[in-house]
């Protein structure tokens, strides 16, 4: 059923007009000639698709993918096509199929979780996995537990695949392998992906072509490939520069050598970690200062469980980290070894002969990090990449939508653009939760399902409140980027879980809930000024008690954010700086606490109950049935806890004692 | 003897002048110190050949305590010891000595185990009484345990009722008696009570008891909440009488309110009107009872004086007054209102001899002493009210607090048994659900309050339950903050919720009070099947009298009762559909036997089809039939709620919600007698007036009824019938107090439903606005700085990464300045040492920028010191200069000081501020 494009442009257009539709799927080059064929074809089609499209097995979606999908093959056609089984690809997978979506994985390689073969090359991984919380709460642990993919199946959990705090990725990529088999996910594997096209003007429709040249059609893209193109700098000598991808895992390579790495990433230092014990010393290059994870409470740094070279820097052990921008370099092959120079080097000028890396090395190891590979799209749909450091990412909206095309969505590490060095979208703990807000976005954009919600009474609210802060994994992974919100309404709120906040603008396009009035939205944030390369967490006084000072507090701890009504596109655009939403019309934040349980009554319920009044704009305060009863034979009306609970016939008449030990504590005091 | 006697105790009083600052000294490295600075004030003041005589005092009784030295903590107990020598009225009856048996062992007491444990009351060389020195809190302590003993057998301390029986049966016809409740913990009032003991103990028989029980049955009935008396009348009582009639003595125990009390008590109990009368029964602070006449009635009046004067001895003077002999206007002079125009004779009360009349309705001695009785029980808690309140608005004047909250979480006390409930978690969930035939479970959180407080209830609840044999139901719980993902799959989104699970299915969610009474009915009345089939007229009759089932007994006072021809009828359907809407908190029972049906039927005048309920605890409306034309389901579930009202009910606040929904103005009778009640509820049966009917009693514990009615007519007779009418906000007060007729009682709540009507007060208007405000996060980040306030230019996507990148750069840089200041300081400072003194004084103008010199205040106290010594050098040395440097540095310092005390104002106004905002302590 594959046609070579090439061979008769005259016969193609034939069979479009008359073929039966099944013939239809070609294998396309891109040539002149496809767009007038396409539109041709599809001009054709209009009639016949109408009364045909249920032959093809296509009528659940006839009614929503208007007509002209129909004429895909059911064998090569599907409505969601997902590109690349890696975490994100299977945790998209899971929740399309929970949905019932017609859709499809393709992977490269012959199972999921390809990356995970080779890296890290060191087998390691480095996020955590705790097992013991001494808690049972299942959302709440998997706040610690960072590899597990978010599913109903309970087995499912690398806490039950590996005791080890740090997995392998080994046994990691059996993980993932099992996710994609117990849960049955759709993955054609062995389909490397050539190229992905799109035709015409529509906004919908791709085709992906794989290495053998069959073409896959869809309506929906997701790209889900991560990131995974080293990065290779263009300088005089890079030929004789290993890779971190191809370097050799044998120690005995480097048994007494110099060694020398350029990157100051967690691959970088991982591999100055393992080989630093037989070599002679290791130097690593880097751009700018070495971030440490635990200063910038960023994962993406420098780990504590790569950073043993620090050490031995710090207490002269040979090894050591210098400041070079690579860019700059020159590797010149001097026999067996490669001494470095810099060229335009303005610090060392007229003072080469103190160079601190003058002696010549034996070996230079390139870890410099991966970016995302756009060769496999259309010249006309390369999607576009982010500014600055996030070039590695494509940029793209908050929806996950690329910036210049329209329909192509992103899942996984590919989508950190969104909060490169700001939260976790690039780490599967944190993706786990980006690719579920997809899915919602996606079933409201296509099918018209509104993102899952619960209906609250007001003095409900609260109690929902607290119970997300203390135990939400989402929002304490996603910190910053997704947030709970309730948009409050006459008769109570409705609640919406882990949405990103910067679709607040568009909440009701993105989300299907209407919010005409009052919304909150509830974030977790570091303080503003808390962290960065060089601060130091650990100084006294980091900690803030006072619930009055909770604005000032450094650690993480929800924050409120209240708007009479949603914010505009541009009020967005103009918010304050460091701030990741507009400025609210109140402002709440919940004191930090050191073991994160926000229940305390004074310092967090209290004063969160009071915020809540104030957006309400009534007493939420409880009240006994006796006191109800007095307040509403002295009043026409009666508070809203008296009005919800008590008038309902739902009052709180407790075991008399506490009303009476209530009266008699306030009359004492 | 006596001279050698002299010379130890000089000894004694020389060895300590001399050697006790040397062994001070040395001790005050003990850690003992305390204890022995006890002993070193512990001068031994008998010493050990006196002592036999001492003790054995026949005109006074001794105190003595042994100090030996393993006691700690003493130093407090000795002063009290020390206070109790200085009493007054001790001084002649008295002795009191320490022995130090350190110093002076041969006194026999000495070596007495734990002598040192007790301070001992001798009289006449008998032990008497011994006190244990922990006792001893205050003086008043020791001080009533003497007087206890000096008081002898005129005093009698009992424990039991059938003691107090004997003493009053024995003095009956010849001694009045007083007796006391006392509580440990509150020696002042014991003492103060023993010593009116000993200024009257020829008079009277004094008891006193520390028997919560016997002063609930002196009291007829209520506990005593703190130390009281009441007075026996037996002298007047008949030879062998059981119980004397008694009079309660009312506020703190204390000596003028005793001697006050005892005048009250021996004022006549009738008193003929007059002035001088008048004035004491104010001045004693006695409520004033006056029994208006006129000469043609006086007899009748003084015969309901006399049974009213005994009734209200000691609490109320009775004052019998002929307006034929005393003028209305000069009674006004005296501050007797006597406004109104009254039948006489006629009965009125005047709370403490003050303010307005009270005039109670009727001249029946019976229900006068009844209505007076209510008036001035209402009368005194109301006064306990008041006081409360104040005391309230003034600990929580914001009124912010959260009644529950802090209820909850200051209740450490009462511990939640959970034997009968079974926690679930995500295992044992679906298998206890599945397995049993009836699960009742909570959800809730941890932190919840109301969850917290209804959990007591739903502990008492299991344990009931448990103990009920024919109930077969699992309670069980689920902690949603442990269990989220059960509780997310049973959809719980308020907490608590308490859900039914019957053979493994869902049934039903509690809708009730959360309240342990209300619950375990539910529970109950959830094993009855919705609806019972009766099959016979016993069976219905069985039914609605509340015999059958046997669960039906206690758990409620309603049946309904349905009468049908056969099971396929429609409005069996209907009915059973109701049946299991109110499955829980009703009982239905269905005939679905033509005949069967049509007697139950007519017993209630009803034909078939008929619904009926039947009330067993409404005795003026027994049972009420449907009489809809239409029936569907939702007009018979109102008409079940709403008919199983009784029409006159006790208002409370478990029925008011009930009540509430029928949206009528409410008609409430405040402190009715028996008689009154029937004949409102009797009208109110009528239901002819569209009203909800309802009394209140003023006697209740709960003070709900003196604190309503405080509000709806401050002043007012008693009994009374208030209109709160919720939908116009009126509250009217029925004119013809006593006079309850269908006619008049009709057209007042005709008149009071309208706009014009004639109201008393209105309902209070209240929107229940947030009571205080949130923290203002936005204000104080504005006052730090700029950063929340929106951009000038909307940003573009790469300014974030930038933004940061600078900031690093900024922060860098000013640590990195920070440090080099910091260097640059520290050479100064060193440089500052190395140079000469004389430079000193301009450094200082210079280098001290005005919040340094804070800190460097202590530094500089320093120098100043250094400086002194210098000011003594240069005046001797007669050089002038460098007083000039120095008054340029002091300059410096106080201009750096003003600084700093106006960062201090500042910081204190932000704190003014800032409590403004912070929470009174109790609120939670």
């Amino acid at each position: 059923m594959v046609y070579d494009v090439t061979k008769s442009v005259f016969a193609r257009r034939h069979y479009c007009l008359c073929c039966p539709l099944s013939y239809l799927s070609f294998r396309m080059d891109i040539t002149l000639s496809r767009y007038l064929l396409i539109i041709t074809c599809s001009a054709g089609l209009v009639a016949l698709s109408l009364g045909q499209s249920s032959m093809m097995g296509q009528k659940r979606h006839s009614a929503e993918s208007g007509d002209d999908t129909a004429v895909f093959s059911s064998g090569k056609y599907h409505d969601y096509i997902v590109v690349g089984a890696g975490p994100s690809g299977l945790q998209l997978g899971y929740f399309l199929q929970r949905a019932g979506r017609d859709y499809l994985i393709l992977e490269k390689g012959d199972s999921a979780g390809t990356f995970y073969k080779t890296y890290p090359r060191h087998r390691k991984l480095i996020s955590i996995n705790k097992r013991y919380t001494g808690k049972t709460n299942k959302e709440y642990n998997m706040r610690h537990d960072w590899n597990s993919l978010l599913s109903d199946d309970e087995s499912l959990r690398m806490t039950r695949y590996s005791e080890a705090f740090f997995p392998s990725a080994d046994i990691y990529v059996q993980y993932l392998n099992d996710f994609a088999r117990k849960l049955r996910l759709k993955i054609q594997h062995g389909v490397n992906v050539q190229r992905i096209w799109k035709t015409g003007n529509k906004k919908e429709s791709f085709y992906i072509r794989d290495q053998h040249g069959n073409v896959f059609t869809c309506r929906y893209l997701v790209v889900a490939t991560g990131i995974w193109v080293p990065n290779e700098p263009d300088f005089v000598g890079k030929e004789h520069v290993t890779g971190y991808e191809n370097m050799t895992l044998n120690l005995n390579f480097y048994r007494g050598k110099t060694v020398l790495i350029l990157g100051k990433g967690n691959s970088a230092f991982e591999t100055a970690d393992y080989i630093q014990p037989v070599t002679n010393f290791v130097h690593l290059f880097s751009r700018s200062r070495v971030k440490l994870a635990w200063e910038t409470h960023y994962v993406g740094d420098l780990r504590a469980i790569n950073n043993g070279l620090i050490d031995t820097y710090q207490l002269k052990a040979l090894d050591g980290v210098l400041y070079t921008d690579i860019n700059n370099m020159q590797v010149i092959k001097q026999g067996d070894r490669f001494s470095v120079r810099l060229v335009n080097d303005t610090e060392h000028r007229g003072l080469h002969d103190n160079f601190a890396a003058r002696s010549p090395y034996d070996v230079i190891i390139r870890a410099l990090g991966f970016h995302f590979d756009a060769s496999i799209f259309h010249r006309n749909i390369i999607p576009k990449l982010g500014e600055g450091e996030k070039k590695k990412y494509p940029a793209i909206k908050p929806n996950y939508e690329s910036m210049n095309v329209e329909g192509l969505f992103f899942a996984g590490t590919n989508t950190h653009s969104l909060d490169f060095r700001k939260s976790a979208g690039g780490f599967i703990h944190g993706f786990r939760y980006t690719t579920r807000a997809l899915h919602h976005l996606l079933e409201w954009r296509n099918h018209k399902i509104p993102w899952p919600s619960t209906a609250l009474r007001t003095t409900q609210v609260m109690n929902t409140l607290l119970k997300r802060m203390n135990e939400a994994s989402g929002l304490y992974q996603m910190y910053s980027v997704l947030g709970d919100i309730i948009i409050v309404n006459d008769t109570g709120a409705v609640y919406l879980e882990e949405v990103p906040v910067q679709l607040l603008p568009q909440l009701e396009t993105a989300t299907g809930h209407l919010a005409p009035n009052k919304v909150i939205v509830m974030v977790m944030e570091f303080g503003k000024n808390f962290s960065g390369p060089g601060t130091d967490p650990l100084r006294r006084g980091t900690a803030t008690t006072v619930p009055k000072n909770a604005h000032l507090a450094g650690f993480l701890h929800p924050v409120l954010y209240y708007y009479s009504h949603l914010p505009t596109d541009d009020d967005m655009l103009r918010r304050p700086s460091k701030w990741i939403l507009p400025r609210p019309t109140r402002l709440h934040h919940v004191i930090e606490d050191f073991l994160f349980d926000f229940s305390s009554p004074v310092s967090h319920v209290l004063h969160l109950r009071r915020f809540l009044d104030t957006v309400f704009g009534y007493d939420t305060r409880n009240y006994f049935a006796g006191s109800c009863f007095k307040m509403a034979m002295t009043h026409t009306s009666v508070p809203k806890t008296c009005q919800d609970q008590y008038l309902r016939g739902e009052g709180l008449t407790h075991a008399s004692h506490c009303e009476a030990s209530a009266v008699t504590q306030s009359t004492t005091k | 003897m006596a001279g050698l006697a002299v010379t130890t105790a000089l000894l004694a009083f020389l060895f300590s002048a001399q050697f006790s600052p040397t062994r001070s000294e040395r001790l005050s490295l003990d850690p003992l110190d305390a204890l022995d600075s006890v002993e070193l004030r512990m001068s031994n003041s008998i010493p050990a050949h006196a002592f036999a005589s001492f003790v054995g005092s026949s005109r006074k009784i001794s105190v003595v305590y042994f100090f030996k030295r393993d006691l700690s903590h003493l130093g407090n107990a000795l002063r009290h010891f020390d206070a109790a020598k200085r009493e007054k009225k001790l001084k002649q009856t008295a002795q009191f000595a320490k022995v130090n048996c350190t110093k002076d062992p041969a006194i026999p007491y000495c070596s007495v185990d734990k002598s040192h444990h007790y301070v001992y009351i001798v009289s006449q060389g008998l032990v008497k009484d011994a006190v244990p020195i922990i006792e001893i809190t205050e003086a008043d302590a020791l001080v009533y345990r003497i007087f206890q003993v000096l008081l002898g057998k005129s005093l009698k301390r009992i424990k039991t009722e059938k003691k107090l029986v004997d003493l009053q049966r024995r003095s009956a016809g010849h001694k009045d008696i007083i007796v006391s409740y006392q509580m440990d913990g509150k020696p002042f009032e014991h003492r103060i009570f023993l010593e009116f003991a000993m200024d009257h103990q020829k008079q009277y028989l004094f008891i006193v008891t520390t028997k919560v029980k016997l002063s609930r049955v002196l009291s007829g009935g209520k506990p005593a909440s703190m130390p009281t008396a009441w007075y026996l009348h037996c002298a007047e009582e008949k030879e062998g009488s059981e119980t004397c009639r008694n009079t309660a003595y009312r506020g703190l125990l204390r000596s003028y309110g005793l001697s006050n009390f005892m005048r009250a008590i021996k004022l006549p109990t009738v008193i003929t009107f007059s002035d001088q009368q008048l004035s004491t029964c104010r001045t004693l602070g006695l409520h004033v009872i006056y029994v208006f006449t006129n000469t043609g009635k006086k007899s009748e009046a003084a015969e309901v004086a006399a049974s009213l004067g005994k009734a209200f001895r000691g609490t109320s003077g009775v004052m019998l007054t002929n307006l034929d002999k005393i003028s209305k206007s000069s009674l006004q002079a005296l501050g007797v209102n006597l406004t109104r125009e009254v039948e006489l004779p006629a009965v009125a009360i005047q709370a403490n001899g003050h303010g307005d009349l009270h005039f109670m309705s009727g001249f029946v001695p019976e229900n006068l002493l009844e209505y007076l009785q209510t008036y001035v029980t209402y009368y005194e808690a109301l006064q306990v009210h008041k006081t409360q309140q104040s005391k309230l608005r003034r600990t929580d004047k914001h009124g912010q607090g959260d009644v529950v909250a802090i209820a909850v979480n200051q209740d450490k006390v009462n511990t939640i048994e959970l034997k009968h409930i079974s926690t679930l978690t995500d295992k044992t969930f679906a298998t206890v659900v599945d397995e049993e035939r009836f699960v009742v479970v909570m959800f809730h959180l941890t932190w919840d309050v109301r969850s917290k407080a209804f959990m007591h209830s739903y502990s008492e609840a299991s344990m009931i339950l448990a103990d009920d044999v024919h109930c077969n139901v699992t309670l069980a719980q689920v902690l949603c903050d442990d269990w989220t993902d059960v509780c997310r799959l049973n959809d719980i989104a308020a907490y608590p919720t308490v859900r039914v699970f019957a053979g493994g299915a869902f049934l039903k969610d509690y809708r009730g009070m959360l309240d342990t009474a209300e619950f375990v009915h539910f529970v109950k009345l959830l094993q009855i099947e919705a609806p019972i089939e009766i099959k016979s007229a016993d069976d219905a009759a069985g039914f609605h009298t509340g015999t059958s089932p046997e669960l039906l007994k206690d758990s409620t006072h309603t049946s309904v009762l349905g009468g049908f021809t056969s099971r396929d009828q429609e409005d069996f359907r209907i009915f059973e559909q109701a049946a299991r809407y109110l499955h829980g908190y009703f009982t239905l029972g269905a005939v679905t036997d033509k005949n069967v049906a049509a007697k139950v039927c007519s017993q209630f005048d009803a034909a078939v089809p008929c619904v009926v309920v039947v009330k067993r605890n409404d005795e003026h409306q027994q049972h009420k039939v449907f009489q809809e034309d239409a029936m569907d389901a939702e007009i018979l579930i109102n008409f079940i709620q709403v008919a199983s009202l009784p029409v006159f009910p006790k208002l409370t606040v478990r029925n008011f919600p009930a009540l509430s929904r029928m949206s009528k103005p409410f008609v409430i009778l405040f402190g009715g007698s028996a008689s009154d009640l029937r004949s409102v509820g009797k009208i109110a049966a009528l239901e002819q007036i569209n009203a909800v009917f309802s009394w209140m009693d003023l006697n209740d514990p709960d003070r709900f009824a003196v604190e309503l009615l405080d509000f709806y007519a401050a002043s007012t007779d008693i009994p009374v019938l208030v209109m709160v009418d919720h939908a116009t906000g009126n509250i009217c007060l029925y004119p013809h107090s006593g006079n309850f007729g269908m006619e008049e009682i009709k057209a007042w709540v005709e008149e009071c439903k309208g706009d014009n009507a004639v109201k008393t007060s209105k309902l209070l208007e209240e929107k229940w606005k947030p009571v205080s405000p949130a923290l203002d996060f936005l204000r104080r980040l504005d006052a730090v700085g700029d950063s929340a306030k929106q951009l000038e230019h909307p940003r573009a996507p790469s300014d974030e990464y930038e933004e940061d990148e600078r900031e690093i750069l900024a922060y860098r840089t000013r640590i990195a300045q920070q440090e080099r200041d910091d260097d640059k300081q520290k050479k100064k400072e060193v440089k500052q040492k190395k140079e000469g003194k004389e430079q000193k004084g301009h450094h200082e103008k210079e280098g001290n920028v005005a919040e340094k010199q804070g800190k460097d205040e202590v530094k500089e106290k320093k120098k100043k010191e250094k400086q002194k010594k210098k000011e003594v050098k240069q005046k001797k040395e007669g050089k002038v200069q460098k007083d000039h440097n120095e008054k340029e540095g002091n300059d410096a310092e106080k201009q750096g000081k003003d600084e700093v005390k106006e960062k201090q104002k500042k910081e204190k106004h932000t704190n003014i501020e800032d409590e403004t905002n912070e929470m009174p302590r109790d609120e939670l």
